[in-house]
């Protein structure tokens, strides 16, 4: 299977001197497509920043990071950032959809940056809100949707743009059960039938239940990588 | 460009009370500025028109010396050939050709230095709009024998009225002292009251007379067909009589010339403070809104939002601030110079201190297109500088931090 995330003795200081803080220490790990992953561990064990590190967000300080066949030390920011629209799809605790946009729009902005052709990108939205079960809200803003709604905009927003894998980081933490199983569901399918690869950074064990691989994380350092 | 189009054009609409108050801002603060603009430009227009139509005119002739010996004898030379190349000159639409001496004028009631102008009223008509300017009687069209005009000033100076009686004293060429009671026709109000206190006309003939001797020309003032071609018809005037000393109002009044340099810098100047305020305002707005919505933008740049597409949304709403306000204050600004233009601004309240500077009482408001265009590009580059801090702020931020912002 293709690696799509690799990383080779990572490591993130914190702050300088006395006051350094190593979030992450010698992190080796990889990630293969198709993947469906959970990052746990307590707080401030790491898996944030981790998720970060492969998610192309923060400043390795040590180490190497090769995202989609790509080592990322050798990007430049204004690179990064368009690596970043092409081949990472990001989904956040807090929804963090446009709220100035409707449903659509959010679904469509990565594909509009990108450029891609008009028809191309409604028939893409129509085709993955309708997966989603969103048909009838397009035209709804972020504020006129459920939290697990708008959750699933976002899934569609970072699905749209067909990148190689998703980072969600405790997508399900503002959501009610019935919400965090229909997202669950949702991105389990996708994982199944589209083969899209989906790593978690959560807290969460309805997520961990799911996961096929569950990666635990204590002070910067994995300490059991489990497959199940 | 489209996306950040879009997302720039919401956001302005987001908050739709500090919009409007910002639009409102520019637009308002381009209204007053222009309307200032208007008011000065008009003041000064009037006060340089005035003169140079009441008793300037656009060029002088002179003696070469008149001005250092302005004796009744320093004449100008070679008179009637100068005339017949002044009536020979395509663009020479008129001219007036004058008696002029420092003289004495008297009454019952006081005495005043005076500058004494023997004149044609139908050629001073033909060349100058002093004829217009008459409160009471007439422009020498009287049966008195010696009739004079004098400003209200100086009527008022020597208690003098339509009728009454008024000495004459100048030096003849023989330099014998003439004396000559006159009796005033008209009273004029020029609108300077400097002229209007200072400046006697009579009868060019008369002055002949009295000074007993005919043909004495001190100066000649022409009107001209196109004033675009000034430079070239004076100096063509210049050319055919370098005897005399021929300027045109620019040269012979530099003050003049720098007064309407100055009204222009003063302009720009006043431009670009209200620019500048209206900058700090946009920049201020913009920041505002850029932190209420960091977590936004945090989102925008992890996406894959570049800097540049960040900074061209944050200059695209700055830029719509800008070209919503400016225009909206332009067409007000314009429409109030036009009435003010057609109907003047009445400000009798003041008349005597604006006249004491040569300006009337009643202030038609005139601003060139020119200063639109100019107002319109500035306020575009205002709107793009006032946008580069807060894209500065923006692009600097760190997505994480941002995204975890409340």
């Amino acid at each position: 299977m293709k690696k799509v995330i690799e990383t080779k003795d990572l490591c993130k200081t914190f702050g300088e001197g006395e006051l350094a803080v190593k979030a992450l220490d010698q992190v080796n790990f990889h990630v293969e497509e198709g993947e469906f992953t959970a990052l746990v561990g307590p707080s401030g064990s790491g898996k944030t920043t981790l998720l970060n590190m492969i998610g192309g967000l923060d400043e390795i300080t040590s180490g190497q990071v090769t995202l989609d066949g790509q080592d990322i030390s050798l990007l430049k920011k204004s690179q990064m950032t368009k690596f970043r629209q092409d081949h990472i799809g990001f989904v956040f605790q807090a929804y963090n959809l446009i709220p100035v946009l409707t449903a659509y729009e959010n679904a469509e902005f990565i594909m509009l940056l990108q450029g891609i052709p008009a028809a191309e990108r409604k028939e893409r939205v129509y085709k993955l809100l309708h997966e989603v079960g969103l048909e009838g809200k397009e035209k709804n803003k972020p504020g006129e949707l459920s939290g697990g709604q708008q959750q699933r905009v976002a899934v569609v927003r970072a699905l749209a743009a067909k990148p190689a894998y998703i980072l969600a980081d405790e997508p399900t933490a503002n959501l009610d059960s019935k919400s965090t199983a229909d997202l669950l569901d949702m991105m389990y399918r996708l994982n199944q039938e589209e083969n899209m690869t989906f790593i978690f950074a959560t807290h969460d064990q309805r997520v961990m239940d799911r996961a096929k691989r569950i990666v635990y994380l204590e002070d910067g350092k994995i300490i059991k990588d489990e497959v199940r | 460009m489209k996306a950040t189009f879009k997302i720039s054009w919401r956001n302005i609409w987001r908050n739709p009370l500090r919009s409007f108050v910002v639009i409102f801002a520019i637009a308002l603060g381009v209204l007053g500025s222009l309307f200032a603009m208007g008011f000065m430009n008009g003041m000064m227009d009037q006060f340089v028109n005035n003169r140079l139509n009441t008793h300037i005119g656009k060029i002088q002739i002179h003696s070469k010396t008149h001005d250092f010996e302005p004796d009744i004898s320093n004449t100008i030379q070679n008179h009637e050939e100068l005339i017949q190349s002044l009536e020979q000159n395509e663009n020479v639409k008129a001219y007036t050709d004058r008696f002029m001496v420092d003289a004495f004028a008297s009454s019952a009631r006081g005495q005043k230095g005076i500058t004494l102008l023997g004149v044609e009223p139908k050629k001073e008509s033909d060349v100058l709009l002093v004829y217009t300017k008459f409160t009471e009687g007439t422009f020498l069209e009287s049966e008195y024998k010696y009739p004079v005009a004098i400003g209200y000033k100086l009527a008022d100076e020597l208690k003098l009225s339509i009728g009454s009686s008024m000495i004459i004293q100048f030096v003849k060429p023989d330099s014998t002292l003439m004396s000559k009671k006159f009796k005033v026709c008209g009273i004029f109000k020029s609108g300077d009251s400097k002229y209007d206190e200072t400046t006697v006309y009579i009868p060019k003939e008369k002055a002949w007379k009295l000074a007993g001797q005919d043909g004495l020309i001190h100066e000649i003032v022409v009107g001209l067909k196109d004033d675009q071609l000034l430079n070239e018809t004076t100096s063509e005037i210049a050319d055919s009589s370098p005897e005399n000393l021929v300027q045109s109002y620019i040269q012979r009044f530099p003050e003049m010339a720098y007064s309407i340099e100055s009204m222009d810098m003063m302009m720009y100047i006043f431009m670009i403070i209200i620019i500048l305020a209206l900058l700090f305002g946009v920049i201020n707005t913009l920041v505002m809104s850029i932190l209420e919505r960091k977590r936004e933008i945090g989102v925008l740049l992890a996406i894959g939002m570049t800097k540049s597409k960040i900074r061209t949304m944050i200059a695209i709403e700055s830029v719509i601030y800008g070209i919503i306000g400016g225009p909206l204050g332009m067409v007000f600004g314009y429409l109030l110079i036009s009435y003010f233009g057609s109907n003047g601004m009445d400000l009798s309240g003041f008349s005597q201190g604006m006249e004491a500077y040569g300006m009337e009482s009643v202030i038609y408001f005139q601003l060139p297109t020119q200063y639109y265009f100019i107002y319109a590009f500035l306020i575009f580059i205002a709107s793009i500088i006032g946008a580069l801090y807060p894209a500065r702020i923006a692009t600097r931020m760190n997505p994480i931090k941002a995204i975890r912002s409340v």
